[in-house]
């Protein structure tokens, strides 16, 4: 694996307002991203795409975000991919049931958009370190030159 | 003044300019839509729409609509018309009064 390859990133969530924040807050130049906007098309994109770290809603029409990540683990379960649950302060139940199916972490809606892009970037080092560390790095280059 | 609105200034951040537009647009569609479900008794439309503008209001620097989604939710929840009708009115007063500063 490439350690300087952009992270692939797959968001999955109903909210296209939300989206287009993933989107502004995730440069292209640090991710590959690819935005769907249900479980079900995430399990689709999840499974010809392998993404280095899916954010999951766990509301969503169609599929909920947790039986997209139920049956993730049911059929891919040696994936190498960091999976992030994205939910309200209020579906801590949902959030512990899928902590039992396996996730790195949860981001608490709404979020920071300034300050997402680390949050995930902090569950991804749990997989891959050296690659979190130089994305980071990539991150904080950007947001410097856009200050200048 | 007699008769003038007082604006609800929002400073919001430069970087987000262009999607702030589209984004009280889409409140003022969520208005029409939560007034039609209520005439139809659907409350889980409304449930929905509120989990929604909660989960994205304060992201995007309005954490008011954030507040009136949470009360929209709550009040979807418990089928309180005359509470969602009163927070559907706040929602359109705030998207009518707000002012966006880009800085």
């Amino acid at each position: 694996m490439n350690k300087k390859a952009k992270l692939k990133i797959l968001i999955a969530e109903d909210d296209k307002d939300l989206l287009a924040l993933y989107d502004k807050a995730l440069p292209d130049l640090v991710f590959d991203k690819r935005l769907v906007i249900n479980g079900e098309k995430a399990l689709e994109a999840y499974k010809t795409w392998h993404p280095d770290i899916l954010v999951l809603d766990i509301i969503m029409p169609v599929m909920t975000g947790y039986s997209a990540l139920k049956e993730i683990r049911e059929v891919l379960k040696n994936g190498n991919t960091t999976i992030v649950i994205s939910t309200s302060i209020d579906d801590m139940d949902e959030v512990s049931k899928c902590e039992r199916l396996g996730i790195q972490g949860y981001i608490v809606k709404p979020f920071d958009y300034k300050k997402i892009a680390y949050e995930i970037l902090k569950f991804f080092k749990k997989n891959d370190p050296e690659r979190a560390d130089v994305s980071r790095t990539r991150l904080e280059a950007l947001k410097k030159k856009a200050k200048v | 003044m007699a008769g003038s609105i007082e604006k609800i200034v929002i400073h919001a951040d430069p970087e987000i300019a262009n999607l702030i537009p589209g984004y009280l647009e889409n409140r003022k569609k969520n208005i029409a839509s939560m007034l039609e479900a209520l005439g139809k008794g659907d409350y889980e439309t409304i449930n929905f729409i509120g989990h929604s503008m909660r989960g994205s209001g304060q992201g995007y620097g309005f954490s008011a609509i954030s507040e009136i989604g949470t009360a929209l939710e709550q009040a979807a929840k418990h089928n309180n018309t005359d509470e969602i009708k009163r927070r559907i009115d706040e929602l359109a007063v705030y998207i009518g009064r707000v002012e966006v500063v880009y800085e």
